[in-house]
């Protein structure tokens, strides 16, 4: 890859920044607990190695995750979920540096779906978009 | 994955554990007083247990009461090192009402005497096993 142009360009955020990103996507396709867990599994061993932390919550077909570390190591996790075809829609609704880590583990986490929410109800987004502003 | 469930019905845990960034007597029961107001407002149940700056909490109520108190702890600049456990469904609540062990021992005013909010409930094996897993020192 000889150029990158996209905003996320990895040199220019040197990897000891501590960088916090908050962010959404879809899943593709229905994926299976078989595959959850598998995502649970490569995720936390990825993350773990490159010193990310955060959590990540599943509720089918969304995914809300929050993650922070130094910040080359981070914007390339982030670019395997943004390129990851079982992602799809992939928001991005925060991302800033960071003074001081609030997680020490990551964890994925799986929250019921919901079959008919009411249109002025709360919904699960809510909470990731407010939690988004309150870290702001 | 779990079911997929009437929005109404869903019940959720939350549990985590933190260091607390102040943990002088006053700011403590401070914290203790405002969770146990928004949890009776709210029916959230469940416990708190305080170990110097060290803190381990269970929630547990209606997912929409739950995930806005989890987006306003994860964010409250009191708790640091934050140390998610689970988020998830619950077939049935596990608490019947709202506890604080191991409250640094302050006078505790008549209004909260009388309401229950501040109450001293010690930390014994039974609880120090139910909230199992805390980060040694």
């Amino acid at each position: 890859m000889a150029e990158r142009t996209d905003q996320h360009e990895v040199s220019a955020v040197g990897d000891t920044t501590l960088l916090r990103l908050v962010w959404v996507s879809r899943a593709a396709e229905p994926l299976s607990a078989q595959e959850l867990d598998r995502i649970e599994e490569r995720s936390r061993f990825h993350n773990e190695a490159a010193g990310i932390t955060g959590l990540l919550i599943v509720q089918a077909p969304h995914f809300y995750g929050i993650m922070e570390g130094p910040g080359a190591r981070l914007l390339a996790r982030m670019e395997v979920i943004i390129t990851d075809p079982r992602h799809c829609r992939v928001h991005i609704l925060r991302e800033e540096p960071a003074t001081t880590r609030r997680f020490v583990n990551w964890r994925l986490f799986r929250l019921p779906g919901v079959a008919s929410p009411r249109p002025d109800g709360p919904s699960s987004i809510d909470f990731i978009i407010d939690l988004s502003h309150r870290l702001g | 994955m779990p079911g997929v469930c009437d929005r109404d019905t869903v019940l959720v845990e939350f549990r985590f554990k933190s260091v607390l960034c102040n943990a002088d007597a006053a700011a403590v029961t401070r914290m203790v007083r405002q969770c146990w107001r928004a949890n009776l407002r709210s029916g959230v149940t469940g416990e708190m247990l305080i170990d110097g700056r060290e803190v381990s909490q269970v929630i547990e109520g209606e997912m929409d009461v739950i995930l806005p108190m989890v987006a306003r702890i994860l964010s409250d600049p009191r708790h640091t090192e934050i140390e998610t456990v689970t988020l998830g469904a619950l077939d049935a609540r596990r608490y019947c009402g709202w506890r604080v062990h191991g409250l640094p021992d302050v006078p505790a005013c008549a209004a909260d005497v009388a309401t229950g909010a501040i109450a001293h409930f010690p930390v014994d094996d039974v609880v120090a096993t139910r909230m199992a897993g805390r980060r040694m020192a």
